[in-house]
């Protein structure tokens, strides 16, 4: 959006009044702070290069781990000698897997990994040993002198071939079929559906294995103190609570006595949103030799312990009435799990959970297991669980469309939601303009002059996606607020807010500190913001599910309303005028009818703190727990709580590609996206969120792709051979921000990070489709598979001729 | 990364000298771009006792005529062979193909030379110590080459003689279509082999104490078209997947002379003999060029994944010749 929009919607004149005239406190959507493209609060020091990163920390007698890893992919592990380790000069300490057996897991009901090995190894890479040793290279050099002896084991790497021979080999001696979780979810009568349907298409989809590509590789600083007992951990992490929470369950401390801090953070897209190894050998080799620990991965054990993307093995079949309206999808998903369960449960049911939106589905039927493979963890990634059942049902839509002889366009906006709608397995959804999204998508982009009509090689797709906004469930059963915050205002400090949230480069801390200032009647360059800290901060679940904006939103407004009432009451009395006629705005508190009693926000705090002192506010935010629940009858409703959501975000984009038909080279060339994000907090984050995300996953769709050989080694552990892509790949973007309101949400503030990375794998496909007429089914798309899809092409157009 | 002594040294007589002294425990370094990610992997079956540096001999870095032979510095930069005017006007082939090489900060570093010597880019091969490795193959001594059975998407289609690494240099594509030669001292003196040549299936034609000081081109008498066209997956930062190299001589509309070589196809840069015979004495037309690239590629044969590099290659050959731009 551009400047000169948010200044003639938002700006007010010098009294408080809106350009037509409206007095601002009769408009919740009036806003001075919230909606301005201000700068964010950790760009200067991060392009200047002063930022501090973990690996960037340097504490008094500090001393390096390094982890020494398996090379099998699955073996028994008869015996560790590491006395030859010990006895280098500069070692300090050896540790393996039995010294801290306690499992943990980011869902605690599937937890099954351990520190390093016990007993067994289950993918290549993983962590036997670790070593604290003075310095790096004494450290590599003791890695080297652990003798490790294997007794190996069938190698799994497929998870079809992993549940076939589930008789013959585990993975888990617990997993009887190899397989971490399955289910099966029903509503409606799908088969009456389809027997009733007009156009019905069944086709099979396969994702890759992707990895996040976050610049900052895994790393964490430990500091025990063994005189108190207290653990200090400096983190790279996504989820200093649940980081919080596992160490306490690993290092039998109790969370009060472990603090974890968040310096500056190089990014994480649901790769740090578990706990990392190097968090745990870095506590526990700290505590064992009373020195700080640094541990900091290379960017092969960043993708030698993966967690990125679930590949998924997905049947679809989808059903439409004679109009084009959807009665029915049935859907079969086979996750590849890799060697832990991770996020693995709530991964396999957000597949099934994002079935039913963005458009009206009366009939589903999900089925779905998540398989364990030798392969290094899948887990969290941005778009978690969407965007891969969204890239089957947005294709196989663009294709049903082609059967029906309408526009892919027509199909979606007949079918896409609005506002106020529950879904078939209870999820209800507040608030959306995901028809202005696609409406405003196709008329910036020119879809419909273009799509079927440009020459071969060159072609338009589009397609829609959404995603969850501000989450509804704690992954360990509890009632307790999703976020609390506290505000502190004073003389000395200003205002200060404080918060366990984590800035991982999303932007959090630049939005909170907007939206602070909004409610207390401040400008954004007033607010400090001290967050990702467990100590300092109030409590905070963490970065992921696109879920920060809307729950600190709704905490921070808490948090004011009684910071607000005390301010107002005091400045009533030096003003003469009834408190709760006053309006907070522009550093000023004033009456809202009589304008000319006025006076400076900072005289107020001043007046109030010499007699009281500070003044403190909290807050804090759960969210409704709608989904799990049937309201009517108090039942619990089937498909658990995952995918429910307090709102969620919608996106539509419109990909223009070219196809070199001679080297099989994709390039995207144009993206116009409109993103229904409600209230754009900081419009200029937005564009950078939005078009990060489209870049995420073109490369994902184009590129990347995690290679193991038979063995389970991975060939590409590195940014050579994994290609993500670079600036040089960057399309041309336009990206609009649609007109949205989500007046159930603090400023009507949705997600915008997760929703628009998934119609990007789809636009892609069907624009290929429209550029050279084939239609893939296997990602990534690379030359080599276009080279092949038209020799056959040409191939059966020669033989039917 | 483990330690090592590093020397610097003031001639290329020294750095044969100090060469010899380590007796193969020792490796060069110019730029360093290649070498430091080799050192810091640890794949090679010995790690080296030091490294020699070569970036402090003086007056290594040049691009000159002089009358016979285009001479090229060892320690040119590869940005000063993308900006040099006289490669523009007369050897654009070199220019161009120093253009596809990494990126401007890479650019800004890595020599001619160590772009010639570099290692190859196999990923078995190069597969870190830390997790395993070193791996063992036949390029390092013992066992098979695993790229036959395994993933072999960008390895040798022609020319791999149990060994299927390609050559990742994209100037040795280029040098080889002007006819370069390499000059190689050594304790014994100087000797001049063909770029062609100075690739092995398994390594480089360099023997332990040896040592690259320049690069020499004939200059043609009559003008030539030239052009440089490489196929990677990204723009920027990635070794070919197949490049093409080509130097023709057109008059009166009729081929007279033609150089065309493929690079990242094989363990050395492949000169397309029989489509370089095939174009001469023919006018140079879209079918003269579709027969040429079809030619090129005779003979080529492709591993179980990597099928897709011929028809890439004779699109690149095809362009090539034609002069077509992207």
């Amino acid at each position: 959006m551009a400047d000169k929009d948010l200044k003639t919607k938002w700006n007010l004149t010098p009294g408080g009044w809106n350009l037509e005239g409206v007095p601002a406190y009769q408009d919740e959507k009036r806003f001075t702070q919230v909606g301005r493209s201000v700068p964010r609060v950790d760009g200067p020091v991060k392009v200047k290069g002063e930022a501090v990163y973990t690996g960037d920390m340097i504490l008094p007698g500090m001393v390096y781990g390094k982890i020494k890893r398996s090379t099998y992919a699955h073996a028994i592990i008869k015996k560790i000698d590491y006395s030859k380790a010990l006895e280098l000069p500069g070692v300090l300490a050896v540790i393996t897997g039995e010294e801290a057996p306690n499992k943990w897991g980011i869902v605690p009901q599937a937890a099954n990994e351990t520190v390093l090995a016990i007993g067994k190894v289950r993918f290549y890479g993983e962590g036997v040993a670790a070593v604290a040793a003075v310095d790096e290279e004494t450290a590599e050099a003791a890695l080297e002198l652990i003798e490790v002896e294997y007794e190996p084991l069938p190698v799994l790497l497929d998870p079809f071939e992993s549940m076939a021979r589930a008789g013959e080999v585990l993975i888990h001696e617990d997993s009887p079929k190899n397989i971490l979780h399955e289910g099966e979810q029903v509503y409606g009568d799908i088969d009456k559906a389809f027997a009733e349907c007009e156009y019905v298409l069944e086709r099979e989809f396969h994702t890759n294995y992707p990895q996040h590509g976050f610049l900052e590789p895994q790393t964490a600083l430990a500091s025990y103190d063994p005189q108190s007992g207290q653990m200090h951990l400096w983190a790279s992490t996504q989820i200093p609570h649940y980081l919080h929470r596992q160490l306490s369950i690993v290092l039998e401390i109790p969370m009060n006595k472990i603090r974890v801090t968040l310096p500056a953070i190089g990014g994480g897209f649901g790769g740090k949103g578990e706990a990392s190894i190097a968090e745990f050998v870095a506590s526990l080799l700290s505590r064992k030799i009373g020195r700080p620990v640094s541990v900091t991965f290379e960017r092969n054990e960043v993708f030698f312990t993966n967690k990125g993307r679930h590949p998924c093995h997905m049947k679809v079949k989808m059903g439409l009435d004679k109009e084009g309206y959807i009665k029915a999808i049935d859907f079969d998903n086979t996750l590849d799990k890799g060697a832990y369960s991770g996020w693995g449960m709530v991964v396999l049911f957000y597949t099934a959970s994002m079935l039913h939106l963005p458009y009206e589905v009366p009939n589903v039927r999900f089925r779905g297991r998540s398989v364990y493979t030798n392969k290094p963890s899948t887990g969290a990634m941005r778009g978690l669980g969407g965007v891969q059942p969204r890239w089957a049902l947005e294709c196989i839509m663009d294709e049903l469309a082609e059967v029906m002889g309408i526009s892919p366009y027509e199909l979606k906006m007949k079918n896409a939601i609005e506002s106020s709608h529950t879904c078939i397995n209870n999820m209800f959804v507040p608030h959306s303009e995901y028809k202005k999204c696609l409406e405003t998508a196709v008329e910036k982009s020119g879809f419909l002059e273009k799509h079927g009509k440009l020459p071969f090689g060159k072609g338009i797709g589009i397609a829609g996606g959404y995603y969850i906004s501000g989450t509804a469930y704690t992954l360990y059963q509890n009632y307790k607020p999703h976020t609390s915050v506290m505000i502190r205002v004073d003389t000395e400090a200003g205002v200060t807010l404080m918060c366990a949230a984590a800035d991982i480069g999303q932007g959090c801390n630049t939005v909170m500190a907007q939206m602070v200032a909004e409610e207390l009647g401040v400008h954004y360059e007033d607010v400090h913001v001290q967050s990702g800290d467990t100590e300092i901060g109030a409590f905070d679940l963490g970065s992921f599910a696109s879920r920060l904006t809307y729950a600190s939103g709704a905490a921070i407004k808490m948090a004011c309303v009684e910071i607000n009432q005390k301010i107002k009451e005091t400045a009533a009395g030096m003003l003469g005028v009834r408190a709760d006629q006053l309006v907070l705005k522009n550093r000023e508190v004033y009456s809202m009818y009589e304008t000319k009693k006025r006076i400076p926000w900072e005289k107020v705090v001043e007046a109030y703190t010499s007699i009281n002192g500070s003044l403190v506010g909290l807050g804090n935010f759960s969210p409704p727990r709608r989904k799990g629940i049937d309201i009517v009858t108090g039942n619990r409703v089937q498909g658990a709580n995952i995918g429910h959501s307090p709102t969620f975000g919608f996106s539509a984009q419109v990909h223009e590609v070219e196809v070199d038909v001679e080297t099989g080279r994709i390039y995207v060339k144009k993206v116009t996206e409109a993103g229904d994000c409600g209230t754009p907090v900081n419009p200029m984050s937005v564009d950078g969120q939005v078009e990060g995300s489209i870049m995420f996953n073109l490369g994902a769709c184009l590129y990347e792709d995690q290679k193991l050989d038979a063995n389970g080694k991975h060939l590409n552990p590195n940014f050579h051979d994994y290609k993500t892509p670079t600036t040089m790949e960057m399309p041309e973007m336009d990206t609009n921000i649609v007109e949205s309101y989500d007046h159930t949400a603090p400023f009507g503030v949705k997600e915008t990070g997760e929703g628009a990375v998934q119609p990007t794998f789809p636009a892609i496909t069907n624009a290929i489709y429209d550029a050279i007429g084939v239609r893939f089914y296997n990602l990534p798309i690379t030359p080599e598979m276009v080279l092949k899809a038209l020799k056959e092409k040409k191939a059966v157009e020669a033989s039917s001729k | 990364m483990r330690t090592f002594d590093h020397i610097d040294v003031y001639s290329i007589a020294e750095a044969c000298t100090t060469l010899r002294e380590y007796q193969g425990r020792a490796r060069l370094n110019a730029g360093g771009s290649d070498l430091l990610t080799v050192l810091k992997g640890d794949f090679l079956a010995d790690y080296p006792e030091a490294v020699i540096n070569l970036k402090t001999i003086s007056g290594m870095d040049y691009i000159r005529e002089d009358g016979e032979y285009l001479r090229i510095g060892t320690l040119t930069r590869l940005t000063d062979l993308v900006s040099s005017p006289l490669l523009k006007e007369k050897y654009p082939v070199l220019s161009e193909a120093a253009y596809t090489v990494a990126t401007p900060q890479i650019r800004n570093v890595a020599t001619l030379g160590g772009n010639l010597c570099q290692d190859t880019r196999c990923w078995y091969y190069r597969y870190p110590r830390s997790i395993g490795g070193p791996v063992q193959c036949l390029r390092k001594g013992s066992g098979p080459c695993l790229a036959i059975k395994g993933d072999n998407r960008y390895h040798a289609i022609m020319g791999g003689k149990k060994c299927f690494a390609v050559c990742p240099s994209d100037m040795a594509v280029a040098l080889a279509a002007l006819d370069g030669k390499v000059i190689i001292v050594g304790p014994e003196g100087e000797r001049r082999v063909e770029v062609t040549d100075f690739y092995h299936p398994t390594g480089n034609e360099l023997a332990k104490d040896e040592v690259v000081r320049e690069i020499e081109i004939p200059i043609k008498r009559t003008p030539t078209q030239q052009s440089f066209r490489k196929f990677t997956l990204r723009k920027p930062i990635d070794f070919a997947i197949v490049s093409s190299a080509t130097v023709i001589t057109v008059a009166q509309g009729i081929c007279t002379d033609a150089r065309i070589v493929l690079g990242a196809v094989a363990p050395a840069p492949v000169r397309a003999k029989a489509a370089e015979e095939l174009l001469i004495g023919k006018p140079i037309t879209e079918e003269t060029d579709t027969a040429a690239a079809e030619k090129a590629l005779v003979g080529a044969k492709p591993l179980s994944k990597n099928e897709y590099k011929i028809q890439i290659a004779k699109t690149l050959v095809k362009q090539a010749i034609l002069g077509v731009t992207d």
